[in-house]
């Protein structure tokens, strides 16, 4: 892993050079269109990359980074019992960072949890009960029961068809005469 | 000149002819050689029918006409245009796949087996190449048959359940389609599909006949809420069955929405294209949510299934919002291109992804994902393959996957924002299924003794994999010859819609 790093590590630091005629040139021609009120870049009064980076230097955020390394030196290098202390005293502010606001667990519960409980509900209910066992299956289900019932006509008694047939003369006669 | 003029005839009688040859040749080491060499030689005559084709117009080609049954004006009528030409060689193309596939795997009965998928492939391809409307529907119901028996014999314990629900539901849906045809007949005075395209109708007419062809071919698409024969299908047919159900069986579903649906009943089309988009949509969403909680491997791609052919017909209904919106119709071209491109690149991931399944279940004997887990530690190869094929499936640009999306919600754009949001979240929800799948059986430590003893992929399945792969990562990257060939008939669809019949 070292060789790669270092490879990566030689042109960041020697990248910055190019900011010249890459941010304020003409390198990427046409490509990037900035409308003139919108040009912010022209108003960076930019006279060379020594300039820019001794401008750099002086700024507050650089300084601001500085301390952070700084603070980070002292107090897990030097005095590493005053994170400690910090950690006793401030738990509650500790546990928040540490769970990153409660995000995660946010979108585990929600989002993730939220999706496969509507998954699960649209195939349980939706599929498998509604359209599987309703319709699909209730139609097979219904044909088998009615044909169960009409089975039972079939009695093989002949004074039951003759019946049946009376009553079916019955039947259309009134619907003819009346 | 026999090959000139009978080309079409060729690429569906070999496979059958030869799957016969199969079947009789029975149980020997005959056997898988020369299933392989009959589907091998239709593949490369389905090549012949790309390198002979004419980009430039939208006229059917390679047609043959020939009297059948006099009696009834049935005509053995073939031609193909820029819709079923790639349709005919993905067909050809899978058959190849599922020889391979199940080569050393099914020691039942292989003759029959081979046999019953290189018939399925002769008549899979009449149907995209049938232009007489009862020869269609004769290849349109005989294709049932090999795919029946397939899952009815080399099925899981459940096989009885889905080969009868599979049935039913098919069955249910061509009687309309029948009576459908019957109808335009009576009309047209002929069987002729592209004469269907030229007969005036009335709304009524249409909206019935419309309707007739919905149900046939929403069924087999599947679009909600008739899909719930697809997952049980899926879960208990073999691996080969799998291929052929996802990649080809499905888009005849939309094929047929294409060939009759749109340019026979226009009208209807239009006056009810909300109700097919809103029945894609709920495929889309609805489908990924219910994908997501599958604990059963071929369950969750069968459902992913259903969700990648909501942009089908979601792409070829939401052209007349376009129209309404735009002043050109570049949309809707883009929308019908992107629904066929889609069908086209689901065919070969789906497919990848039913064979990664029935890898680890012919190692492993389990579909279900919590038996499964570090898969990657003890087959590197395959996690490779299942990872990509997964992000294919998740719609990752540059492969297949993606490009149909694409072009479908960039289309639904122009007909309706929300149709696009919806469809969109697609991207989301596919890549929550596929990439959560892949993180529970591929990732992670070895979870049990029987996936620490599992064999990477062999010499056979490598190449398997690796020709779908690389054929995803071109459509992903290249889709130009594939949209190229359809062109002039998704203009000549479009011109075919827009004309109304009233």
């Amino acid at each position: 892993m070292t060789g790669p790093l270092i490879l990566l590590a030689i042109p960041s630091v020697l990248a910055g050079l190019l900011i010249g005629p890459m941010v304020f040139g003409h390198f990427f021609g046409d490509a990037i269109f900035v409308l003139a009120e919108h040009d912010v870049l022209s108003q960076l009064n930019y006279h060379g990359v020594f300039g820019f980076m001794l401008h750099g230097l002086q700024e507050p955020p650089f300084w601001l980074a500085m301390a952070g390394v700084g603070a980070a030196y002292y107090f897990y290098m030097v005095n590493p019992s005053i994170p400690a202390k910090l950690h006793r005293s401030f738990n509650w502010l500790y546990r928040i960072l540490e769970n990153k606001y409660g995000f995660d667990r946010f979108n585990e519960v929600v989002f993730s949890g939220g999706s496969r409980l509507i998954g699960r509900v649209l195939w349980k209910v939706g599929d498998q009960t509604m359209i599987d066992g309703a319709v699909v299956n209730g139609a097979a289900k219904t044909v088998g029961l009615v044909s169960k019932k009409m089975r039972l006509v079939q009695s093989g008694y002949l004074y039951h068809y003759a019946f049946a047939m009376i009553l079916g003369v019955w039947l259309l006669l009134t619907y003819f005469v009346a | 000149m026999f090959f000139d003029t009978s080309l079409l005839s060729l690429v569906i009688w070999l496979p059958i002819l030869g799957g016969i040859a199969v079947l009789l040749n029975g149980d020997n080491g005959f056997t898988r050689p020369l299933s392989l060499i009959v589907s091998l030689v239709t593949l490369f005559l389905s090549a012949g029918l790309y390198t002979g084709f004419d980009m430039t117009t939208h006229d059917m080609q390679f047609v043959e006409h020939i009297p059948w049954i006099t009696t009834f004006g049935i005509h053995y009528s073939l031609g193909i245009d820029g819709f079923s030409m790639p349709l005919i060689i993905l067909t050809a193309f899978s058959t190849v796949i599922v020889v391979v596939a199940g080569w050393e795997v099914i020691q039942d009965r292989a003759s029959q087996y081979m046999a019953a998928f290189l018939i399925m492939a002769g008549l899979m391809i009449a149907v995209f190449a049938a232009l007489d409307a009862i020869l269609f529907y004769v290849f349109f119901e005989a294709m049932l048959i090999p795919l029946f028996l397939v899952i009815g014999i080399w099925g899981g314990p459940n096989r009885v359940y889905a080969t009868i629900k599979f049935f039913l539901y098919t069955f249910f849906g061509s009687v309309f389609l029948l009576i459908a045809l019957l109808y335009l007949r009576h009309v047209s005075g002929s069987f002729a599909i592209l004469e269907f395209h030229a007969v005036a109708l009335t709304l009524t007419e249409q909206t019935w006949l419309f309707f007739a062809f919905l149900i046939a071919f929403a069924v087999k698409v599947p679009m909600w809420p008739v899909h719930t024969w697809l997952p049980d299908a899926h879960v208990e047919a073999p691996t080969g069955g799998s291929v052929i159900l996802a990649a080809i069986t499905l888009k005849i579903g939309g094929y047929g929405l294409l060939r009759f649906a749109l340019p026979i009943t226009p009208d209807a089309a239009m006056t009810f294209d909300w109700f097919v988009i809103a029945l894609s949509l709920t495929a889309i969403v609805y489908i990924g949510f219910v994908a997501l909680v599958q604990s059963d491997l071929k369950k969750l791609i069968a459902y992913s299934s259903i969700a990648h052919m909501g942009f089908v017909t979601l792409g070829l209904f939401v052209i007349f919002g376009i129209f309404e919106n735009a002043a050109t119709g570049s949309g809707a071209v883009l929308a019908v291109e992107g629904a066929v491109v889609q069908m086209v690149s689901h065919g070969f991931i789906a497919a990848a992804m039913f064979l990664c399944v029935g890898l680890l279940y012919d190692r492993m004997h389990t579909r279900e994902i919590s038996a499964y887990g570090g898969v990657i530690n003890t087959m590197p190869v395959f996690a490779g393959f299942s990872v990509f094929f997964a992000m294919a499936n998740a719609g990752l640009p540059g492969t297949s996957g993606f490009v149909g999306e694409f072009m479908v919600i960039l289309a639904a754009f122009q007909a309706n924002f929300w149709y696009a949001f919806l469809a969109a979240t697609t991207l989301i929800l596919g890549a929550a299924y596929s990439l959560w799948m892949v993180k529970r059986v591929i990732f992670g430590e070895v979870s049990n003794d029987n996936v620490a003893e599992l064999q990477d992929v062999n010499r056979r399945e490598f190449w398997m994999l690796a020709v779908l792969a690389i054929i995803v990562l071109a459509i992903g990257l290249w889709p130009a010859p594939l949209i190229d060939v359809m062109h002039a008939s998704v203009e000549h669809l479009l011109t075919q819609v827009l004309q109304s019949k009233l």
